[in-house]
């Protein structure tokens, strides 16, 4: 076992060889570091109603995600209408298309389309399931609605 | 003697433990009860949740025997974080397949960029680079020391993955068994689950452990073969000729 690690190179010490270790480490992490904090502002994949109605979002096209609040649907013949929360602001939001087959009242919804100014024109709609899992009898452990910015 | 015998009989134990568990687990995934609005789609949560958690433990495990490695340059240590990471990925490939099909069938995609995706694709790309390297240098103790570096490094990539979810806004949704609150989860599916990720760490001892031996002849092997020079990885392929082979 000790043959498969070779012979000590001449001179090398315990201190040198920690610091081959420790050099090639902290760059890798250091870059690593870097691509995270340049990626950060990207990897938000969704805006919450909030960022809309403060209107910091400058893209045309984006993502909004938040709860379908209760009692907000209505059938259209395109697809669908409803109001989205995260809980401390709401937009309404018209949808084309045919809704995802978990969509329904209460539950997280991701949506694609653009703002005009008074509702979200959506063609995409993604499901978010929260974290929580509930059997069919109720049984609740501490059932949050998802916050858009939590 | 007695010692190697002793650890046999204990990794026999592991052994039987695992086929048992995993055998419990799988009979609980599926007469626990559905989920209100996914129904029997929440299923996928047993094998998902399992095995991500093994493959974040498989992870650890090549970190500490890659920093046990640098201390002590003790090859069994190298073989620990070389096997564990093996085992790592192809737990990983499990979670992202699974979890592709229950993203389909809930969600309505297969697969998104948010943020819980993009970095579980990144941390298996580096572990699957961590394999790589470790295939492209042939010198055993040159193979460790850098393979080593990554090994402990890669390490990072679970926090960032885990805490994905509340760094940034994400399709996926956030933890349910590890998160700071107390469980959000129905009682009967929350035994199911932590039985199938207790199954899964058993697995993990037992599919390692395999590796490492397998490991240990191959170094053997190719030191009588060799010497301890090892080979370049592709040696044995050879370059196409021009009129034929000689």
């Amino acid at each position: 076992m000790a043959a498969k690690t070779g012979e000590e190179p001449k001179g090398e010490t315990t201190v040198k060889r920690y610091v081959r270790f420790l050099i090639p480490a902290v760059a890798i992490l250091g870059v690593l570091l870097a691509v995270l904090l340049t990626l950060s502002d990207s990897l938000v994949y969704f805006y919450t109603p909030t960022d809309i109605v403060s209107g910091q979002i400058e893209q045309e096209r984006f993502r909004i995600g938040g709860e379908v609040l209760e009692g907000s649907v209505s059938t259209t013949d395109a697809g669908v209408e409803f109001t989205v929360t995260d809980g401390r602001e709401s937009v309404g939001v018209v949808h084309t298309g045919a809704p995802q087959g978990l969509f329904q009242e209460g539950i997280g919804v991701v949506l694609e389309g653009s703002w005009d100014g008074s509702v979200f024109r959506s063609d995409t709609m993604l499901v978010k399931h929260d974290e929580t899992y509930v059997a069919d009898d109720g049984e609740v452990y501490d059932y949050e609605p998802v916050n858009g910015d939590q | 003697m007695n010692q190697s015998q002793a650890t046999v009989r204990v990794f026999r134990g592991v052994d039987v433990l695992t086929v048992a568990l995993l055998l419990v687990g799988i009979v609980l995934s599926f007469t626990s009860p559905p989920d209100r609005i996914q129904g029997d789609l929440t299923r996928m949560i047993y094998l998902h949740v399992g095995s991500v958690v093994a493959a974040y433990v498989a992870f650890a495990l090549t970190a500490l025997g890659s920093l046990l490695y640098v201390i002590t340059r003790r090859a069994s240590f190298d073989r620990l974080a070389a096997a564990s990471a093996e085992v790592g990925v192809i737990l990983f490939g499990v979670v992202i397949v699974v979890g592709m099909i229950w993203g389909q069938t809930t969600w309505g995609s297969f697969w998104v960029w948010d943020a819980r995706l993009t970095m579980s694709a990144v941390m298996f790309f580096v572990y699957l680079g961590y394999l790589a390297l470790r295939r492209a240098i042939p010198n055993p103790e040159t193979r460790a020391n850098r393979s080593a570096v990554l090994g402990v490094v890669a390490l990072a990539m679970i926090p960032i993955t885990h805490f994905s979810v509340v760094w940034w806004n994400s399709l996926h949704q956030g933890a349910t068994i590890l998160s700071p609150a107390s469980p959000k989860i129905e009682g009967e599916m929350a035994f199911a689950l932590l039985t199938v990720m207790l199954a899964m760490q058993f697995l993990l001892v037992s599919l390692v452990r395999r590796r490492m031996q397998i490991a240990k002849l191959e170094d053997a092997a190719l030191e009588v073969a060799v010497g301890s020079d090892g080979f370049v990885a592709g040696d044995a392929v050879q370059i196409p000729q021009m009129g034929g082979a000689s």
